[in-house]
């Protein structure tokens, strides 16, 4: 099982990616992601009603920080996936475990935010099959204009040996 | 209409559950919101080449579930400052799944209430996703909204979509 957390795997723990803000988060970005989950709290969407609860406008959502990958700045691999994602080697497929989330303050369209990744961890983990799995741990901070972390999101996820042909 | 967004909150206070029959639209739309367009959420071929016998949701899609149910029931005043989530079983296209919570603390602060939350979603029985989730809520504030999304709205029903 300890075979799956090879000398490639050991020599990412401890890597960091930073990917700085190429604009501002924007109300479309906003409005698109809150229609996706099917919220429709006017708040999301409409500076008056936001006022109305005491905010100065619209505000994001509270997860749409940590989940939208708009940040990366990467262009779509083959499988079409954009959002930041370590240098696994091939023969793994990535299953999240979890997600801790910690929210400082809610996201306006203005925002600028620029993300901070660091590999905490891996290591070795029995799996049903028998064939033993890593659990990878990454940290996220997403930081604003000014340098503060508004955002955190500690993720976890499983990397999974592939079946010969998969 | 116009709704009291205080509450009284009380350990063993259950929010307004929700439910939905997910679609290939639904994991398709949040991939695109997140600018996620991962072959897995939408293409068989894709999914197949993992071993996976259909096009799966992003678990992230979970949080964003959990955090409308809190705000809805919470008010729009509500900050939701984290989220323990953890995932526990995969979802494809047309599984019907319902999200649940019970409040299980309530803990007063200086300038308010802080609820812990526990959320599951569940597919026939079976945990998809839980979360342990922390809200707080202002001690005073403006009290009335002009959307469904306040406490008072809550119904036997719940939300439905």
């Amino acid at each position: 099982m300890s075979d799956l957390l090879s000398d490639e795997i050991r020599a990412l723990i401890g890597a960091e990616r930073y990917y700085p803000a190429h604009e501002e988060i924007g109300g479309a970005a906003i409005r698109y992601f809150a229609i996706a989950v099917g919220d429709t709290d006017p708040i999301y969407v409409d500076d008056a009603a936001a006022r109305r609860q005491g905010y100065s406008g619209r505000i994001a959502p509270p997860t749409f920080v940590v989940e939208t990958g708009q940040y990366a700045g990467n262009t779509p691999s083959a499988n079409g996936y954009i959002p930041h994602e370590w240098p696994w080697p091939k023969g793994f497929r990535t299953i999240r475990g979890g997600q801790d989330y910690v929210f400082k303050r809610p996201i306006v369209p203005s925002d600028r935010i620029s993300v901070r990744y660091r590999l905490e961890s891996v290591e070795a983990k029995s799996s049903r099959d028998g064939r033993g799995q890593l659990l990878a741990v990454s940290l996220a901070e997403y930081l604003d204009a000014a340098g503060a972390i508004v955002a955190t999101n500690r993720e976890l996820f499983f990397l999974q040996p592939l079946e010969a042909g998969q | 209409m116009r709704h009291q967004t205080a509450l009284n909150p009380r350990e063993g206070d259950v929010l307004p559950p929700f439910e939905k029959t997910l679609t290939p639209v639904d994991l398709m739309a949040y991939g695109a919101a997140t600018w996620d367009w991962y072959a897995c959420h939408y293409n068989d071929a894709a999914a197949r080449d993992l071993g996976l016998s259909a096009p799966f949701v992003d678990g992230q899609m979970w949080g964003a579930w959990f955090a409308r149910q809190l705000r809805a029931y919470c008010g729009p005043q509500a900050f939701v400052g984290g989220m323990k989530l953890r995932y526990h079983a995969m979802c494809f296209a047309g599984d019907h799944v319902e999200c649940r919570a019970v409040i299980t603390s309530v803990s007063p602060l200086a300038d308010g209430t802080e609820i812990e939350v526990s959320q599951q979603i569940e597919k026939a029985g079976t945990r998809v996703a839980s979360c342990i989730s922390v809200v707080i809520l202002p001690a005073t504030g403006v009290a009335e909204t002009d959307s469904e999304h306040s406490a008072g709205k809550a119904t036997e029903e719940g939300i439905r979509t």
